[in-house]
């Protein structure tokens, strides 16, 4: 406030579009309540490309899910598609908490009326007891190049028999069950998508086959049943945290890069036998980062990995949580890959009474070919004199043995 | 690394005709600026009589910096090979540091560098400051709205009562 000048209104001066670009930063619902700000604001709410609306901006008071009064939020956002201006939206995103079986119309038209406008982002995100089925509108929408669909609960989301998305490029989906029939009607009706990502879904499904996708990540998701992966144009794979049965990769680039990684400490037997086939499915992988924290798992990569067809492609390893104080055997696994360039090596930190020496003994008798050896530590352990350590040349990391 | 001194310089001229001296890299930074040139390469002097001179040397410091901040992450990942994680998040953390304290103004100048940026054409800046507009609106009722930005009210209480009661549904009760 040292100038007169801070007391000036400037912001009413932008233009039009600045104000709607600014607008499109807040909630809907605090879009709409500029329009009393002054005559300049009454209608530029109408006028911005985008609408994001939050059911929780309009509850009283937390009721068990299910028996809520949408009543508000519903008038709300009928409201606001029945006077906005019918200006193609950038990005349409709805959060719907404890969606009711009276609210299940509601919700299908709401999405009937976002995908007459246009979208080119959608994000809907739902919380509810019932079976809800997204309508066929939103699935069929030729503009959405973005689609993001997140249920609470599993089961609640039914998948559409027909999916025709000719624009999408990505899609997550979060917290569903995904069947066979709806994967292979995503993957079949958008094609060009290139960025699949799951998260924390169950996937009954047998195969993940595309020609276009780029990216793959599957996150904490449950697999019933062994899980194909056939993406010949798959440039990166990220597979976290599965549970329960196997993923197979069948066909992936060449090119491909991969992050796999399990953080539990402890892991069952089939879980580690996953974890296993995996590697041993991956050999033209060019570039891969493996983490976990679990030694039986690294124990039985030792014993395995010197059995499995050479990764032939592999220029880049990265490992993190590997224990390469103790008796991980480093040289024995990169024997595997002839090719290798870099490692690049996550050291975790280490206890209290190891030295330096043993420390840094314990690490690299690597092949002569590596070029470049990153060395990281976490932040704060002052242990590590050598923290984030770079060498160009093994030969120098050798005579330090 | 010290700038070579052979870099081109270009004089930035401000709307009440003020000199800025920077580099040809720095003034590349604003897109307006970059067409300019490419249009017209020997050009370098470019009069701005839509930015003040107090404004024009807040947008080219903060060119500057991105400028800065960009080649010491391209210096890092040629020296070394490959630019470590750790390292790389830290400097995007002080650069976000940066913008933050950078974006500490009155709400006046904010809106000015939102005009700069726009007219400039400096997509980072305009990102900054547009947030940082809807940052101060979010969450706020229209009288806190109008205190934060002097907006004066110029709809009579009929006006006002007439749009309410018009769209009833944009309201919760009393506000």
């Amino acid at each position: 406030m040292e100038s007169t000048d801070s007391l000036v209104d400037r912001i009413s001066d932008l233009p039009d579009l600045l104000l709607t670009d600014i607008l499109s930063l807040v909630t809907t619902k605090e879009t709409v309540t500029t329009c009393v700000l002054s005559k300049r604001w009454t209608k530029l709410w109408a006028f911005v490309p985008v609408l994001d609306f939050h059911s929780n901006q309009f509850e009283q008071n937390n009721l068990w899910l299910g028996d809520q009064d949408h009543t508000k939020f519903l008038q709300f956002v009928k409201g606001v598609f029945d006077h906005r201006e019918a200006i193609h939206l950038e990005r349409f995103g709805l959060s719907f908490e404890g969606v009711t079986s009276r609210d299940i119309p509601h919700f299908i038209e709401i999405l009937d009326r976002a995908a007459k406008c246009r979208p080119r982002v959608t994000s809907i995100d739902v919380s509810t007891v019932e079976y809800i089925q997204p309508p066929s509108s939103i699935f069929s929408c030729a503009s959405i190049e973005e689609m993001s669909l997140s249920f609470d609960a599993p089961d609640t989301f039914v998948a559409p028999e027909i999916v025709n998305l000719p624009s999408l490029k990505k899609l997550e989906l979060t917290c569903l069950s995904v069947y066979d029939n709806f994967i292979r009607a995503v993957l079949s009706g958008c094609p060009s998508l290139e960025e699949l990502v799951m998260n924390c879904c169950i996937l009954d499904i047998y195969e993940i086959s595309s020609d276009t996708l780029k990216k793959l990540v599957l996150n904490m998701c449950v697999l019933l049943g062994e899980v194909y992966i056939s993406c010949p144009a798959a440039v990166s794979l990220s597979i976290k945290h599965p549970r329960e049965a196997g993923i197979r990769l069948n066909n992936v680039s060449p090119l491909a890069r991969a992050d796999i990684c399990f953080e539990d400490t402890v892991l069952d037997e089939y879980a580690i036998g996953i974890y296993v086939n995996l590697l041993r499915d991956l050999p033209n992988i060019a570039s891969l980062r493996l983490h976990t924290t679990c030694l039986a798992l690294q124990a039985l990569l030792v014993a395995r990995v010197p059995k499995f067809q050479a990764f032939e492609n592999l220029r880049i390893l990265e490992l993190e949580g590997f224990d390469m104080t103790s008796n991980f055997d480093l040289p024995c696994f990169l024997k595997q890959a002839p090719n290798l360039k870099k490692v690049i090596l996550h050291l975790i930190t280490p206890s209290e009474e190891a030295t330096d020496e043993e420390l840094l003994g314990n690490h690299p008798i690597l092949p002569e070919y590596i070029e470049t050896i990153v060395m990281r530590s976490e932040e704060n352990t002052p242990k590590f004199s050598y923290k984030d350590f770079e060498c160009t040349h093994v030969d120098h990391m050798e005579n330090n043995n | 690394m010290a700038r070579s001194s052979t870099e081109n310089m270009i004089t930035l001229m401000s709307s009440d005709g003020e000199e800025f001296m920077v580099t040809e890299k720095v003034a590349r930074e604003c897109t307006t600026i970059r067409n300019m040139l490419e249009d017209d390469c020997v050009i370098t002097n470019i009069p701005l009589p839509n930015v003040t001179s107090d404004i024009l040397s807040m947008v080219i410091e903060y060119c500057m910096e991105h400028v800065a901040a960009a080649e010491k992450a391209a210096a890092e990942t040629a020296e070394k090979g490959s630019s470590s994680a750790p390292a790389a998040a830290k400097a995007n953390k002080d650069l976000e540091e940066w913008d933050k304290a950078f974006m500490n103004v009155d709400v006046y100048t904010l809106c000015d560098l939102i005009l700069a940026a726009n007219y400039l054409n400096v997509s980072g800046l305009l990102d900054l400051t547009i947030q940082t507009a809807a940052n101060l609106i979010k969450g706020k009722s229209p009288e806190q709205i109008r205190k934060t930005f002097h907006i004066q009210n110029d709809l009579s209480l009929e006006e006002e009562e007439k749009i309410r009661s018009q769209t009833p549904w944009a309201f919760e009760k009393s506000e």
